[in-house]
C-alpha cells in the first residue's frame, strides 16, 4: 500500500515555517543613508558640450544657483550637457556612473542629463537617488513635460539662453516637488544593488531590509493566499470523496428490438436578421514607467 | 362472498377500481386497464389447461421450491434486522451489514426461491486486491479501514434482484433551431431554421435490475452494474454453498417505480441521440409509457462490506462477476485538516519568501 504523505507534508510545512520565522527581522532595518552634509561644492553644472564656453560669467551664475538650491533644498543636483551623442542605453548607465562617482552610491540628490549634441532624437534622462527616488521620481513625466517648454527641439541649434533658461525652471521644479512626502507603504527597491528606499516614521531610509510595512503586506497577501490555497484543497478532496454514481440506464435498451414509428424533421420556416457591426476606434496604450526606480528617460 | 383482487399485469400490486376513469389502476406503476383487458387476461390463464410436459415441469418446480424449503437456513441479525440465507452445510455467524452475530430463525418458504442465478466469478483473493488497490489511491481515509481485520469482513453476498424487462412507447414533439451567421459589409447576418421534430417509438428495454434488499443502497448496486445475463442459470442451492443470500424484502411493486424511472431515462437517452445537428432544441411533449413489464427474480453476486466510521456507515460493493467497484470512502478530516493545512502554509511560504525577492 502507498505511504501516506501527510506526515511528510506536515514535518516539511513546519520545517518550512520555522525557516521563514526566523528569517524574518523583528528590529528595525539598518539604515545605511548618507545624509546630505550640507556641503553643496559637488553639486553645480557640468558643461562637456562646452555651451557656456564663449560666456563663462553666466555659466558661474547658474552654477551657482544651483549650489544655492542644493543647499536649500539638502539634496545633490548635478546638470550634465552632454557633448557628444551616447545611445539611451548608455545616456543612463553614464548618468547613473557619474553620479555615484560624484555624490556616493547612497546619498539624497538627482543627476539631470541634457543633450545637447545636436542629433536626433535627443534623450535627456534623470536619476532620483536616495530620498529624491520616493519625492520627486513619481514627478518626473511633468518635470520633462515643463522643461519641453524652454529646450530646443531635437537636431536644431542650442543657444545658451535656451540652456539657462532650463536649468533656472529645473530648480524651481525641484523645488516645487521637494514638499512631498510620500506614505510609508511607498518604497523604491534597486534591482542592481537590491537596497530599498523607503520612509518609515518620518525617516528616511536606504536598506537591505524590506520596509516592515512591505513585510506585513507581502505576509498577509501570501496568508490570504495560503487560506485560498487551503480552501481550494480541502473542498476540491471533500468532493473526491463524495459517492459517484456511474450508472448508465442506456446500456439496457435493446436496439435489436427497439422500432421508430415516426422520425420525422420538418422544414417549418427560416428567418434572417442583421445587426450593425460596431466600428471600435483603437485607443492609445498606456505608456509604461520608463527608467526604473531610480531614473527616468525623455525623448525630445 | 369473497371479494376478487385484481393484479396489474405490469407490477402485480392490486388494482383499485378509478371511478373518474372507470378503469382499474395501479398506485405503483400508474398504468391503469379496462375491466376488459383484465378479464381476458384473466380468461386467457384460466383457459390455458397445461399440457402433460407442463405438469411435469410443474412438479419439477414443486420440487425445487421442496429443497429450497428444506435445505434453506434463515438467520436473523437482531441488531440491524437483517435476514440471511444459507444452505444447511454451512452456519451463518456474523450479519454480512453490521458485523454482530446471527441466530438461526427458521427456514424458508419456497416463494422465496429465485428463479435465476449468476454465480461468482471472482474470488474472495480477487475482490480484496481490487479493493486494496481503489483504497491505496485515497490518502484520506482512517487507517484502521485498510486494516487486514477490516478486509476480512469482506462478504460474498447474493443479493436478491428484480430484473425488469419494459416495453415503452415514446411520444416526442420539439422546435429544433439551426443558426448560422456570417459578415457582409458592416452587418451581421443571423439565419434560423425552425424545424418541428416528431419521434414515435416502441422502445424495449431488456434486464433493468433493482436489488429487493431495502438495507443496501440502492445506488451502490446501480453503481456496480451491469451484469451480464449471458451467464445466468436456473436457480439450484449449489450456488449458495460458501456464499451467504439476502432474502428479499422489498417486492417488484414497490421496485416498480426506480425501474420505471430507469427505464424512462434509458428512453430519454434514446430518443436524444437521434436528434442531432440543432443548434437549440426545445420539447413541447415528451411522454414516455411503460405498457408491458415483465418479471425475473434473481440472485447476483456480489462481494460487500460495511465500514463504521463517525456513527455513519459506509457500504462498499464489488460486482462479483465483473469486478466493478463502488462506495464511499470515509473521509478522516483531521488527517484532510493537516494535509491542506500544510499545503497552505508551503504555499503561503513560498510566496512570502517570492514576494521578498520580487519587490
Amino acid at each position: 500500500m502507498k505511504k501516506n504523505p501527510t506526515t511528510f507534508l506536515s514535518i516539511l510545512a513546519i520545517i518550512v515555517l520555522a525557516a521563514v520565522i526566523i528569517s524574518i527581522p523583528f528590529s528595525n532595518p539598518e539604515n545605511l543613508r548618507e545624509e546630505y552634509d550640507g556641503d553643496s561644492s559637488a553639486s553645480g553644472i557640468i558643461d562637456e558640450a562646452g555651451i557656456f564656453d564663449g560666456d563663462p560669467e553666466t555659466f558661474i551664475e547658474l552654477d551657482f544657483m544651483v549650489q544655492e538650491y542644493s543647499e536649500e533644498l539638502e539634496m545633490n543636483i548635478c546638470i550634465f550637457l552632454a557633448g557628444h551623442r551616447r545611445s539611451d542605453e548608455d545616456t543612463e548607465i553614464f548618468s547613473c556612473d557619474k553620479y555615484d562617482s560624484i555624490f556616493g552610491e547612497d546619498s539624497d540628490g538627482i543627476f539631470y542629463y541634457i543633450d545637447t549634441s545636436y542629433k536626433s532624437p535627443a534623450y535627456d534622462y534623470m536619476v532620483f537617488n536616495g530620498k529624491q527616488g520616493l519625492t520627486h521620481h513619481s514627478h518626473k513625466e511633468s518635470i520633462f513635460s515643463y522643461l519641453d517648454n524652454y529646450l530646443p527641439s531635437s537636431g536644431q541649434t542650442i543657444r545658451p539662453s535656451q540652456i539657462e533658461d532650463t536649468i533656472e525652471h529645473f530648480c524651481y521644479e525641484l523645488e516645487k516637488y521637494n514638499d512631498h512626502t510620500p506614505n510609508s507603504v511607498m518604497f523604491e527597491r534597486d534591482s542592481i544593488t537590491g537596497k530599498y528606499y523607503f520612509y518609515m516614521d518620518g525617516e528616511y531610509y536606504v536598506s537591505k531590509d524590506m520596509p516592515p510595512t512591505a513585510r506585513a503586506l507581502v505576509l498577509i497577501g501570501s496568508l490570504v493566499i495560503g487560506l485560498i490555497v487551503l480552501l481550494i484543497c480541502y473542498f476540491a478532496i471533500k468532493k473526491a470523496y463524495k459517492f459517484k454514481n456511474s450508472a448508465n440506464p442506456s446500456i439496457y435498451v435493446s436496439h435489436g428490438e427497439t422500432r421508430f414509428t415516426e422520425k420525422s424533421d420538418i422544414f417549418i420556416r427560416s428567418y434572417v436578421s442583421k445587426h450593425r457591426i460596431q466600428s471600435s476606434s483603437g485607443g492609445g496604450g498606456g505608456g509604461g514607467r520608463s527608467g526604473g526606480g531610480r531614473g527616468g528617460g525623455h525623448h525630445r | 362472498m369473497d371479494a376478487i383482487q385484481y393484479k396489474c399485469p405490469n407490477c402485480n400490486a392490486d388494482l383499485k377500481f378509478n371511478p373518474e376513469t372507470q378503469k382499474l389502476s395501479c398506485e405503483y406503476c400508474l398504468s391503469s386497464f379496462s375491466m376488459e383487458d383484465i378479464l381476458i387476461g384473466t380468461e386467457t390463464e384460466k383457459t390455458n389447461i397445461p399440457e402433460i410436459n407442463e405438469v411435469k415441469e410443474a412438479s419439477e418446480e414443486e420440487k425445487l421450491y421442496r429443497e429450497f424449503e428444506e435445505h434453506t437456513n434463515l438467520y436473523h441479525c437482531s441488531s440491524c434486522g437483517a435476514d440471511i440465507m444459507a444452505d444447511d452445510q454451512q452456519t451463518a455467524l456474523f450479519c454480512y451489514y453490521c458485523h454482530n452475530p446471527v441466530i438461526l430463525s427458521g427456514k424458508l418458504t419456497g416463494s422465496f426461491k429465485p428463479g435465476k442465478v449468476i454465480g461468482f466469478k471472482l474470488t474472495k483473493d480477487a475482490a480484496v486486491q481490487k479493493f486494496r488497490k481503489w483504497i491505496g489511491e485515497r490518502w484520506f481515509v482512517p487507517s484502521d479501514f485498510k486494516s487486514e481485520q477490516q478486509l476480512e469482513k469482506i462478504t460474498g453476498l447474493y443479493v436478491p434482484f428484480w430484473i425488469a424487462d419494459c416495453d415503452l412507447t415514446a411520444d416526442y414533439c420539439a422546435l429544433g433551431k439551426k443558426v448560422r451567421s456570417w459578415t457582409s459589409g458592416n452587418y451581421r447576418y443571423t439565419e434560423t431554421k425552425e424545424f418541428r421534430i416528431v419521434r414515435r417509438a416502441n422502445i424495449f428495454t431488456d434486464g433493468i435490475p433493482a436489488d429487493g434488499e431495502s438495507k443496501i443502497d440502492d445506488l451502490l448496486m446501480e453503481s456496480i452494474e451491469p451484469f451480464d445475463y449471458k451467464e445466468i442459470k436456473d436457480f439450484s442451492m449449489s450456488y449458495l454453498s460458501g456464499f451467504y443470500a439476502d432474502k428479499y424484502d422489498v417486492d417488484k411493486a414497490e421496485v416498480f417505480p426506480r425501474i420505471r424511472i430507469r427505464a424512462t431515462e434509458a428512453s430519454k437517452r434514446l430518443i436524444n441521440s437521434s436528434v442531432s445537428g440543432y443548434t437549440t432544441v426545445v420539447p413541447s411533449i415528451e411522454n414516455y409509457n411503460i405498457i408491458n413489464t415483465k418479471w425475473q427474480y434473481m440472485l447476483l453476486p456480489v462481494w460487500f462490506m460495511t465500514y463504521k466510521y463517525k456513527d455513519k456507515m459506509y457500504e462498499f460493493a464489488i460486482n462479483g462477476q465483473t469486478g466493478k467497484l463502488a462506495g464511499t470512502p470515509p473521509l478522516d478530516k483531521g488527517k484532510l485538516k493537516r494535509f491542506c493545512a500544510s499545503v497552505g502554509a508551503l504555499a503561503a511560504s513560498a510566496l512570502f519568501l517570492l514576494g521578498g525577492v520580487i519587490f
